[in-house]
């Protein structure tokens, strides 16, 4: 194979890689401009039009295709929302993670990325016991309302 | 048969309920979101079960919530700002109040010892 038919097929490798990564994760004018940008020949290393907190999210560097994560909780949430009603999701669920959240932005917006980890980890663990405890709570009130309207 | 007057209940919140009341009511401007009441408590309140306090000191009237200000280009979830009500702030008195009694009652029950 000639060097520059290795070439092409690297590049487009890499236009499907970034494709692929930013196929449901970005919105449509932010996906507009990414692929604008790969048409120059710039392969979309740079992406605007996206909000700060968002930026943060974009993992790769150098020469490798950009890969943009969800916020953490982000799963998460969507189970809980399966699982539980929307005024627990309103009132214990959706409060942990934005602060879960804010904090991971936080420190990523320090460049502190260990801390961020650390926080990923803590506000996960801190959401599954925060579910736990209003399971049990729940029930003991649940159980001592129905005493005083005895 | 005599009926018996409607009881008045009052609602004297627990420990954990009064260390949030306390806090909310030490910042000027009133308003702490979960994460920040945990860092202002000194390790008296728990990550893990601030959130479900909150809820139910704002089921049972002391808090109230808001929603921050929502930026629709975030990423994140807005956080809840949580604020003392009214009656928050009569039932911490009423929590402070019972707590001085029950200080004096111990105090005057060893003194009798």
């Amino acid at each position: 194979m000639t060097k520059k038919k290795k070439k092409k097929k690297k590049k487009n490798k890499e236009a499907h890689a970034i494709n692929l990564y930013i196929d449901d994760q970005l919105k449509m004018s932010e996906k507009v401009a990414v692929i604008a940008h790969h048409e120059a020949g710039h392969y979309a290393y740079e992406l605007w039009g996206i909000s700060e907190q968002r930026k943060l999210l974009v993992h790769g560097n150098g020469s490798s295709p950009k890969r943009i994560s969800k916020p953490p909780g982000f799963l998460l949430r969507s189970l809980a929302d399966t699982l539980f009603s929307s005024n627990t999701m309103k009132g214990v669920i959706e409060p942990s993670i934005a602060d879960m959240q804010h904090e991971y932005f936080e420190a990523l917006n320090s460049n502190q990325k260990f801390k961020a980890f650390c926080v990923r980890c803590r506000g996960y663990v801190s959401i599954l016991m925060t579910l736990g405890v209003y399971r049990i709570v729940k029930l003991l009130w649940d159980v001592w309302q129905n005493t005083l309207a005895k | 048969v005599q009926q018996k007057p409607d009881e008045i209940r009052v609602q004297i919140p627990s420990g954990k309920e009064a260390i949030v009341l306390e806090l909310l009511l030490q910042v000027a401007s009133r308003e702490m979101y979960g994460l920040e009441l945990v860092r202002q408590s000194d390790n008296r309140l728990k990550r893990g079960t601030i959130y479900v306090t909150l809820d139910r000191m704002e089921t049972k009237g002391l808090v109230e919530s808001r929603l921050e200000h929502e930026k629709t280009n975030e990423q994140s979830l807005p956080r809840r700002l949580y604020r003392v009500t009214g009656f928050g702030q009569k039932a911490y008195e009423t929590w402070q109040l019972v707590r001085q009694a029950s200080l004096l009652q111990i105090a005057g029950a060893e003194g009798r010892a």
